[in-house]
């Protein structure tokens, strides 16, 4: 498998392969709504989902619209893979936070309290039925995300993968992925992956 | 309270709750379906609009089928409101 | 060379080990008793571990996990903490959640409370998290199965864990998805879940040696599928777990008419149990006995696959297929052979199926070796 195409979402800054796509010294939410308005997106449900959601749902975004357009079969042969150490650690705190503060719990918000709620939502935006998987750790190790990747290509027989580090605690964010598929591009190797996801 | 002033709080209520980012005060007519093709609500916001009757009006909806009916437009939810009281 | 199950151990609120609460599953035993909830009128039906069944010091979940894992670890022939190429599974949901509740979100993140279970237990490096909602621990199976298979780790221990919590109970009763009573999967009456607790270990190797009292099943296949529908209201068509099942069941060169028994997801919840109905039938294993767990001891979240795989080994182990409890009335689903009773069998291949928050579904194939 090779590197289609990366993506970098971190701290101010959206960058698709070598382009920065965008820049903002706002908040995070100001971020995460330029974002989707300079991609266009025109999907109301954008709006309701939590914050790592939307992280890994924007970042993820062209990467999928990329292998769309390379004629990737989204719906049967692509895989995802995403890890990350915080998960929904903001979001199940905002549920405590409502469950203590109202004695009611929110429903909107405690369905998104899942590490891999994220995931979901990029499955059902782009209509992913294939494989998924969510992984936790401190940092997003080469070792881990090689190994996943051939659990997905060589196991689960996904022709294309996006692979994800997608990291939010308190109001920083930090998120990176990677298309993998059959087209041209640096092969999928421990270098070319640490470069991207791991430093 | 007023049933004009009911409802219009009620509109804003709706947008702050639900986070229906896209939408204004003045987009949602007082008798379109919130549900479906109107402002297309899924099954988390109906329970999070019995969340909002409970929170902000004190009223208990225990069966979320109720919310088939008192959802149905904004018309409907302040009627409910109002025999509740 | 076959990848297989050894050294099973689970706690659950029936019992502080398998053989305890297998018995009481075989008695028709549930372990689901009414409990008053802050927020809500009506008491909620949970099943809960006893806490005079954990011993030593430290956290509650910390202790939970210590004692399946000591458990697994006593029955292997070689010291697993030192074997090379091995790997450390956990799959949760929630992991040490009630940390949260007391003040110390920082305890909440997964890899830290990973990190404190592998050294608790005496591993060194980093314990792979799988958190995938509630297909984590039938995933974490798959998972580990597929790394032994491409040769990156020659052992795997797979350990499951979540806790019942004011967190997540609240959660859920704000979703309306609390049942009235005990829960009661594929029911006609069936009107949602109850939540349960449990913590379960086990270890996937090629070796056969290592296990001491030799391997209780085979790993022949796993699958996983997403719904790409709605991240909390079960598929309509059962998409995504016709997906899981069809992706294992072509994993290991099977056919539906291949499986001997499937344990179902079956939480209870009106939809849940009606998906998968139509996914069962979907893939033409109408002739299976289906059972669910949940009514014996509630919806254990991340670590429900994995003790309900276990003790579904261990019945078929033993020749029975326990009964679905709660099942009484199954009219609304003509064309699946609900257990309603017990019933002795010889078959050994058994499904195992999952299905989650986010839209995910897994599913494992598992052949239960007979001693």
């Amino acid at each position: 498998m090779n590197v289609i195409a990366h993506s970098l979402l971190i701290d101010g800054s959206f960058r698709l392969d070598d382009r920065e796509l965008l820049r903002s010294s706002g908040t995070m939410e100001d971020m995460f709504r330029a974002c989707y308005k300079a991609m266009a997106m025109d999907y109301p449900k954008f709006h309701k989902m939590d914050a790592p959601s939307k992280l890994a749902v924007l970042v993820t975004e062209p990467l999928l619209q990329r292998a769309r357009q390379e004629g990737a079969d989204l719906e049967n042969r692509t895989g995802l893979l995403g890890i990350s150490h915080c998960g929904s650690t903001v979001t199940d705190q905002e549920h405590w936070d409502i469950r203590r503060g109202t004695g009611l719990a929110s429903p909107a918000v405690f369905v998104y309290t899942l590490p891999n709620i994220g995931l979901g939502e990029i499955t059902i935006r782009h209509r992913i039925f294939g494989s998924s998987l969510c992984l936790l750790d401190h940092e997003p190790k080469t070792e881990l995300v090689l190994r996943s990747i051939r659990v997905l290509h060589e196991r689960d027989r996904m022709e294309w993968i996006v692979c994800l580090w997608s990291d939010i605690f308190a109001d920083r964010y930090d998120a990176r992925a990677v298309l993998l598929g059959p087209g041209p591009g640096a092969p999928a190797d421990a270098n070319t992956l640490r470069t991207l996801i791991s430093t | 309270m007023d049933p004009q002033a009911l409802k219009q709080q009620l509109k804003e209520q709706i947008i702050t709750q639900l986070n229906l980012e896209e939408v204004k005060v003045e987009d949602i007519a007082d008798d379109k379906p919130l549900f479906g093709e109107g402002l297309g609500l899924d099954s988390i916001d109906a329970l999070e609009l019995i969340v909002l009757l409970e929170r902000h009006y004190g009223i208990k909806v225990t069966d979320p089928k109720q919310g088939q009916t008192i959802f149905r437009s904004v018309n409907t939810m302040a009627e409910f409101i109002q025999s509740q009281k | 060379m076959e990848i297989l199950l050894g050294g099973p151990a689970c706690l659950t609120p029936l019992g502080p080990d398998l053989p305890t609460t297998l018995a009481a599953m075989r008695a028709g035993t549930s372990a689901l008793l009414p409990s008053s909830f802050p927020g809500s009128e009506k008491p909620v039906h949970v099943g809960r571990v006893d806490d005079v069944w954990l011993t030593g010091s430290g956290r509650r979940s910390q202790r939970m996990i210590g004692r399946v894992v000591r458990h697994t670890l006593t029955r292997l022939t070689r010291n697993l903490r030192t074997e090379p190429r091995t790997c450390f599974i956990l799959a949760t949901t929630k992991g040490d959640v009630k940390a949260l509740e007391q003040g110390r979100p920082e305890d909440t993140m997964l890899p830290v409370f990973a990190a404190r279970m592998g050294a608790a237990q005496g591993f060194s490096g980093q314990p792979i998290v799988v958190s995938s909602a509630c297909i984590s621990g039938t995933l974490a199976i798959k998972f580990a199965a597929d790394l032994i298979a491409l040769g990156e780790f020659d052992h795997a221990l797979v350990v499951g864990f979540d806790e019942a919590s004011d967190f997540v109970l609240s959660g859920f009763l704000a979703l309306h998805a609390m049942a009235t009573e005990g829960c009661e999967p594929f029911d006609d009456a069936r009107d949602g879940i109850s939540l349960g607790e449990a913590s379960a270990s086990v270890v996937l190797s090629r070796d056969r040696s290592l296990f001491q009292e030799g391997a209780v099943a085979e790993y022949v296949g796993g699958g996983m599928g997403n719904d790409a529908n709605h991240i909390s209201g079960p598929s309509r068509t059962g998409e995504g777990l016709v997906r899981a099942v069809e992706a294992a069941l072509d994993s290991a060169g099977l056919t539906a008419s291949d499986v001997g028994h499937v344990n179902a997801h079956g939480t209870g919840s009106v939809y849940n149990d009606g998906m998968e109905a139509i996914a069962f039938g979907r893939l033409g294993l109408g002739h299976a006995p289906v059972n669910s767990y949940k009514g014996y001891f509630g919806h254990t979240l991340g670590t429900a696959g994995l003790v309900e795989a276990l003790i579904a080994v261990e019945a078929l182990r033993q020749g029975i297929l326990l009964r679905s409890l709660g099942a009484t009335n199954t009219t609304a689903m003509p064309d699946m052979d609900i257990l309603k009773e017990n019933r002795d069998t010889s078959r050994d291949l058994l499904l195992k199926t999952s299905s989650g928050f986010g839209g995910c579904n897994a599913a494992v194939l598992l052949r239960a070796l007979r001693s």
